[in-house]
């Protein structure tokens, strides 16, 4: 399998080549402008850890994207994934008294939601974008309402336990950024473990062999004896178990443990926008996740610069980069190879 | 199993015709053929009055129908899940909707627009999911002509609506464009150009053309002329904008149906390859399509804000793009299919504040409905199926009276077995245990019944798991002080009804699909 | 006698009818005797790949019985049919581009290495320990011992399952539960996979390498890796789909090497075709379908070519259509030297020039994929050329639109008539009007439709050439496939063509359809059109032309005139003999 090593390497070298070189072009003009090694220290630190933090929950739904578009089943439906786990999450919580459970409820949630949309999609072939367009406005819909039935709150819940943070002994002693290392949830390392896992499961074992299949020629998986529904099905149910884990993210790992109304904010789409800036792969995913992170970071990180804090004003067009970006990869300035079969609902019976 | 009956019964029920739907055929189409020797007027009015009398017409309204009386059912049970009274709830929403009609048509307005967008654009074979994006700038663009030149009453809402609309098209033929010309997928492109459209005239509204003043914090423009602003027409809210929604609906209708340039856009959506066979050029419909459905999105925003909202606010649009989709889906994407969907639609947002105020149910139930209408209107093969094994249960029960109960009545208990189940997942004060397994009964009975009403006696042994599973709860309960009697005689009704049934069909020796 | 033979698969009344209405296989018994080649002859649409799609497990069947060695079975999925030993080459292969041969190759019967290979255990070891490192900063020792050793259990177990277990599972049915729930998450053996497709490969003469992509091989190529598919599945029941249709002569006679070589290993092959030379160079019985039914089973010894052909075609081939002599005019269409690429940038059509004149039938003959359609595509203006002049009348349309150049007077049958010539969900007016409802008299003002009129052509039109069916305004879908023809014939000819570019006019007609179509297209050339007639079979070439030019490989290799010669000749040229050259064998 060498190929495909350099393959990867080919492949997979371009967007962080360019991503390190303006994160090092970023800190020499953070030094010059506070021109004090111990605040641009500190910058350094936190611009990693914030980074890290909203790159997870980006890179979670993106990996649940990527099983549910490559097995060929669209799935614009993450951020109400997303949001209904994040309620999950911060409910169970509030119920059993432990995240943990939290946890579980969440990526269960998502799941749930991604079985409707699986039996929409694959059991009953409807459209795919309708059907997520449903998941979307059903998961706002109910997770305000159980809110208010719940808290009887209108804009955010009462507070829950948050996951315990974790602090790594070795990176937290690296200098300068170990400090990002020191107080970070869980999640953001299972992100990680979880990029790694799922390049392993598409691309080393028969289930991700199939699923690929799926989603480029299901006539031949189906000619290949294997049964394209159920590959497809258990697409649609990963990314939403997926997803999940990456709402429950959003309100038990970081900032105030609580569910906010709408608290998503767009974030299941900026995530499609990393899977397919990310070109449907594992590795893809986590640079275009880290990368739009790193974005969404800088909007709140020029405020600690005094000399750039006039760009805050424009923040808007920072946050309108990965959208920008994606437009244009999908205009021909990056090839972009979407699995064939997407979108395409599988008729077995139809003559070629 | 469910969905390999699934896959029979719809080959089934696209062959065979009713005798109904035959003999309506045979009147259409003897009208028809005595129409053509009509004088002209009453001929067209005929050939029209004809078409009411097609499947094709029937069809997509009576799904539609069905969406919503299935969504309403699972609302309901949602509501009394969270301890509101649904039938109270839905009285109120009705009457008053009913009562404040002109707000069901001022909440109706921009849906009416933001469906048409999505339906044109669909008509010729394209998603438009960026609505959105275009009905924020058509709605920026209106905004500033409106405080920014003076104009006289009457010129300047026109004036302000044509350079929403242009806006909006602008932005609409921008990934139309791309589509043609670079074969950008137009689901992804138009939705990121939303996005971007958000932030641009948030941007707009927060920097450069907020309104001043020393203590305006808010990220707004400035109020617009009196002279822009869209004259009301009857009640508090419903302003001119409707007229022009409706005008915008026969527009449309007349464009798709008897313009070159629809056929050509039909054309196209239907078979692109054919329509470039025939000579049409099918890039430049595409871009066009695009381009009319921004402009129709764009009008939705330029309306609201001439109409109601005065002038430009961040995030003042609830995601009225995003409801276009559910209006063109839940409309077929007709155009007078979607006057009636967002009438709907707007009927159920009007009918959400009566709701709130009388029957305490919070507003949100309203979108959680949308959803739910639109997942249900997602799945039509769904409800085929669930009027086909319908239609054969009639059948059976006409040849074979006892197994049919059997099953209606296992059916019946296990619905009831999910509605309790649902209701003991709110006692959350029991603990985990408890919790767990209500949550393992609701899903059991669940697929019991779908299984039980696909007719497959593996159902029944899922039904008997799920009575198990009560005595388990109840044991469960017992220990955390509960009263459980009523638990416990569920399972035992389950547990009876699904072994008298096993037995019933074991008895009659083939156990599937017998009797069909 | 008949007791005594060994049936390796018997179909016995297949019905099968597809949910457009059209029924494909009309109770067809058809039985395949152990270790024969047997071929399955018929024209396109005859039902041929369906009976076999259905005996693979591809398609349902409505009704009949399906034994394989003796057991009836029902195939739900092309599963059953492989376990049974059946494996099916498709004429549109079933391999996915961007996928390496390997894959394709295992896709579905994905091997469960026993030694797992060094790549997938580094990757399953890293992600292991990073997720221990993880877990040991927020979980305390004790749990985070008990998780450690749960997880490193399981990666055991998924990693060298048999071995560990091979003595402690004593319970196949346990075992086989256990391997099927973590068969698929178990790592790929890709390394051993290879291994034995390269052994395969040796072995039959198939050599490929299985770590390329199958998008970078070519046609033949990805044939093989298709036989070796069948091959890996240990299949000794092969179906073969119109295997050489795609193939280069070279290319076929090494395929016919390999199939003799299987033959000889005792593999029953069933081969599906609807070209006379290949059955009867090869099979031992050969079976005829037409229009989904079976006309007869004969031995290859005992039969001629003429005889198979008769049976395939159903029909005595005699000319039947009044033709007078051709009065040509002036030259209508003038190409000259004249290059298409087709979507892959492959030189399909190498510089061809010819005339056609008015009131004369041009017929271009040749085996499908010769280079025919990208040669009429490009003359319409749906595909623009790559060199060359193409001239309607004194007008140049080289490279123009398809409108400029229907303008310019030339009108076009499709070949495809679902994919190109209709618009299915439109009502028959709409599709009778497709092409010209921009200009008058379909509008009543500029932009705006006049449906009156609309009505009034199309009955007048569905009238003239007896469309039957239903109304201007029923859908086009719920037509025939001879009305839909008619329909599309109706529609180009209707339009006052100068030229008219029918390419397989007749494709999947019944014999009246036929009929009907061929009288339209003499009495056109007789009131002076010129017409460009592009058929795959030499019949109606022969029957309809003035001029006959024979394409092989994008270049014209031949021009003759009907009269002058005969169906061996024009088949030797379309084989792509060239003129002079000897014939080296008898073509039939």
């Amino acid at each position: 399998m060498k190929s495909a090593m350099k393959r990867f390497l080919r492949r997979g070298i371009v967007i962080p080549v360019v991503l390190l070189v303006i994160i090092i072009l970023l800190l020499k003009f953070t030094y010059d402008a506070v021109d004090d090694v111990e605040t641009f220290y500190a910058l350094t630190g936190w611009l990693l850890e914030a980074t890290l933090q909203s790159a997870t929950p980006l890179i979670l739904a993106a990996l649940g994207g990527m099983f549910s578009e490559k097995s060929g089943v669209v799935n614009i439906g993450l951020e109400g994934m997303m949001l209904i786990g994040a309620f999950a999450a911060v409910a169970a919580t509030y119920f059993f008294y432990d995240p943990w459970i939290g946890l579980l409820a969440a990526v269960l949630a998502g799941g749930i939601l991604a079985v409707v949309h699986a039996i929409i999609c694959v059991k009953m072939k409807g459209n795919h974008i309708v059907s997520g367009t449903g998941i979307i406005l059903f998961a706002a819909g109910f997770t305000t309402l159980m809110l208010e039935v719940i808290w009887n709150r209108k804009g955010i819940s009462e507070q829950v336990t948050a996951l315990p943070n974790v602090n790594m002994p070795f990176l937290q002693d690296i200098p300068i950024i170990g400090v990002a290392f020191d107080n970070l949830s869980p999640i953001v390392y299972f992100a990680f473990v979880l990029v790694i896992v799922s390049w392993y499961v598409m691309y080393r074992t028969p289930f991700g062999l199939r699923l690929r299949a799926a989603g480029e020629d299901p006539s031949t998986l189906d000619a290949a004896g294997v049964s394209v529904e159920k590959y497809r099905f258990i697409g649609v149910v990963i990314s939403g178990l997926l997803a999940g884990l990456g709402g429950a993210y959003l309100s038990l790992g970081r900032g105030l443990p609580a569910f906010g109304k709408q608290m998503t904010a767009g974030r299941g789409f900026i995530a499609l926008a990393a899977l397919i800036f990310g070109n449907w792969t594992p590795f893809g995913v986590l640079a275009a996740g880290l990368f739009f992170g790193f974005l969404d970071t800088l909007q709140h990180f020029v405020g600690f610069v005094p000399a750039w804090q006039w760009i805050q004003g424009y923040s808007q067009f920072l946050q309108m980069i990965p959208f920008v970006l994606v437009v244009l990869a999908l205009a021909g300035i990056r090839k972009s190879v979407p699995p064939k079969a997407i979108a395409v609902p599988y008729e077995k019976e139809v003559k070629a | 199993m469910i969905e390999d009956n699934l896959q029979d019964n719809r080959d089934q029920s696209d062959g065979g015709q009713t005798g109904l739907r035959a003999n309506v055929e045979r009147i259409r189409l003897n009208l028809v053929e005595r129409a053509e020797e009509w004088p002209g007027p009453i001929k067209s009015i005929v050939l029209a009055f004809t078409k009411l009398l097609t499947w094709a017409f029937w069809k997509p309204l009576i799904w539609a129908l069905f969406s919503v009386v299935l969504a309403a059912i699972i609302s309901a049970i949602i509501m009394e899940i969270s301890g509101y009274n649904s039938l109270e709830a839905f009285s109120a929403l009705i009457f008053g909707a009913l009562t404040r009609f002109d707000r069901v048509l001022f909440e109706s307005t921009p849906l009416i627009f933001a469906g048409l967008s999505v339906a044109f654009v669909f008509k010729a074979g394209l998603f438009n999911i960026g609505a959105e994006g275009q009905l924020y700038m058509g709605s920026m663009a209106a905004a500033i002509l409106g405080y920014i030149i003076p104009l006289p009453y009457g010129i300047h809402p026109l004036v302000c609506l044509a350079t929403g609309a242009l806006a909006g098209a602008l932005w609409g033929f921008l990934p139309g464009l791309l589509k043609a010309y670079r074969g950008a997928h137009e689901v992804v492109t138009t939705m990121m150009l939303s996005y971007t459209a958000i932030l641009f005239t948030q941007w707009l509204a927060a920097g450069p053309l907020k309104e001043p003043g020393e203590f305006q914090w808010n990220a707004q423009t400035t109020l617009i002329l009196e002279t822009a602003q869209l004259p009301i027409l009857w009640g508090y809210y419903l302003h001119a904008g409707f007229l022009l929604a409706i005008v915008c609906v026969i527009g449309v209708a007349f464009v798709l149906n008897r313009t070159v340039l629809g056929f050509e856009m039909r054309a196209v959506g239907f078979n692109e390859a054919a329509a470039e066979t025939a000579g049409i050029d099918s890039k430049k419909n595409v871009a066009l399509a695009l381009g009319i459905g921004g402009g129709l999105a764009g009008l939705a925003g330029a309306s609201e804000i001439l109409g109601t909202h005065h002038r430009f606010y961040n995030s003042w649009s609830p995601g009225l793009g995003f409801e276009g989709i559910t209006v063109a889906v839940l409309g077929n994407n007709n155009p007078f299919g979607c006057l009636l969907a967002a009438i709907f639609f707007g009927f159920l947002k009007a009918g959400g504040n009566a709701m709130h105020q009388q029957a305490h149910v919070p507003i949100e139930m309203v979108g959680v409905m949308q959803g739910l209408v639109v997942l249900f209107v997602a799945a039509p093969r769904f409800i085929q199926w669930i009027a086909d094994q319908s239609l054969d249960y009639g059948k059976w029960f006409s040849v074979d009276k006892i197994r049919p109960i059997s099953f209606a009545l296992n059916m019946i208990i296990a619905l009831y077995g999910t509605y309790f189940s649902f209701i003991l997942l709110g006692e959350t004060q029991l603990g985990l245990m408890f919790i767990g397994i209500s949550a393992a009964v609701s899903i059991l009975s669940i697929a019991a019944f779908f299984m039980i009403f696909a007719r497959n006696s593996r159902g029944f042994i899922v039904s008997l798991i799920a009575s198990m599973c009560w005595f388990t709860l109840a044991a469960v309960g017992m220990g955390a002080g509960v009263d459980v009697s009523f638990m416990i005689l569920v399972g035992l009704v389950q547990a009876v009804l699904s072994v008298l049934a096993l037995l019933l069909v074991k008895g009659a020796g083939k156990s599937k699909g017998d009797g069909a | 006698m008949e007791h005594d033979i060994k049936y390796a698969v018997e179909l016995i009344g297949i019905n099968k009818t597809f949910p457009g209405g059209v029924q494909a296989n009309r109770d067809v018994t058809l039985k395949i005797r152990e270790g024969e080649v047997h071929g399955l002859l018929g024209e396109n649409g005859a039902g041929k790949s369906t009976i076999m799609n259905i005996l693979y497990g591809f398609l349902s069947k409505d009704s009949g019985r399906i034994i394989i060695r003796g057991e009836e079975v029902e195939p739900k999925s092309p599963q059953d049919a492989i376990d049974r030993g059946v494996g099916m080459v498709h004429q549109h292969f079933k391999l996915i581009p961007p996928l390496t041969v390997t894959e394709n190759v295992i896709l579905g019967l994905e091997p469960s290495s026993k030694k797992p290979d060094r790549n997938n255990s580094l990757a399953v070891i890293t992600a292991t320990l990073l997720a221990l490192f993880v877990l040991s900063f927020f979980l305390p020792p004790f749990e985070f011992l008990i998780t450690a050793a749960l997880l490193l259990a399981a990666i055991v177990l998924i990693l060298y399952p048999p071995r560990v277990f091979e003595n402690l599972m004593a319970s196949t049915r346990f075992r086989a539960a256990f391997e099927k729930l973590v068969s698929d998450v178990r790592p790929l053996g890709f390394d051993d996979a290879a291994k034995k497709i390269q052994q395969i490969a040796n072995e039959n003469g198939l050599a490929v390498d299985p770590y390329a992509k199958v998008e970078n091989l070519s046609v033949g190529l990805q044939q093989r890796v298709e036989v070796i598919k069948t091959l890996y599945r240990e299949a000794d029941i092969l179906i073969l789909d119109e295997p050489t249709s795609v193939l280069t002569p070279q290319e076929v006679d090494e395929l016919f090497v390999t199939l003799e070589a299987f033959k000889k290993s005792g593999k029953t092959i069933i081969l599906i075709t609807h070209k006379l030379r290949e059955p009867m160079a090869l099979c031992d019985r050969i079976s005829v379908l037409r229009d989904g039914v079976l006309v007869g089973t004969v031995k290859k010894d005992e039969t001629s070519a003429e005889e198979l052909a008769q049976m395939m075609v159903g029909r005595p081939v005699v000319f039947t259509v009044e033709k007078p002599p051709a009065t040509p005019g002036s030259i209508i269409l003038n190409v000259e030297n004249l290059k298409v690429k087709d979507h892959r940038g492959l030189p399909k059509v190498r510089g061809v020039s010819f005339q056609v004149r008015a009131g004369e039938i041009l017929g271009i003959a040749g085996v499908e994929g010769n280079g025919q359609t990208e040669l009429v595509e490009a003359l319409v203006g749906l595909r623009k050329p790559s060199d060359g002049t193409i001239l309607v009348g004194d007008i140049h349309t080289t490279g123009k639109s398809p409108r400029f150049v229907r303008e310019a007077g030339v009108s076009h049958i499709p070949e495809d008539r679902h994919r190109r010539g209709l618009i299915l969900p439109f009502t028959i007016e709409e599709n009778l009007t497709l092409g010209r409802h921009y200009r008058p008299p379909f509008i009543s003002r500029p932009g705006i439709l006049d449906l009156d009129k609309f009505r009034s052509v199309s009955s007048k039109l569905v009238n003239d050439y007896s469309i039957k069916g239903g109304g201007g305004g029923s859908l086009t879908s719920t037509l025939s496939g001879g009305n839909q023809q008619k329909l599309v014939v109706a529609r180009e000819l209707e339009s006052g063509p100068k030229l008219l570019v029918a390419a397989q006019p007749t494709r999947g007609l019944d014999v009246g359809a036929t009929e009907f179509i061929h009288k339209t297209l003499i009495s056109m050339r007789n009131q002076g059109v010129a017409i460009l007639l592009v058929s795959a079979e030499l019949d109606e070439i022969r029957t309809l032309a003035d001029h006959i030019i024979v394409m092989f490989d994008g270049r014209i290799v031949g021009e003759k005139r009907p009269e002058e010669t005969d169906a061996q000749e024009l088949g030797l040229l379309m084989a792509g003999h060239l003129e002079g050259e000897e014939s080296v064998e008898v073509v039939n």
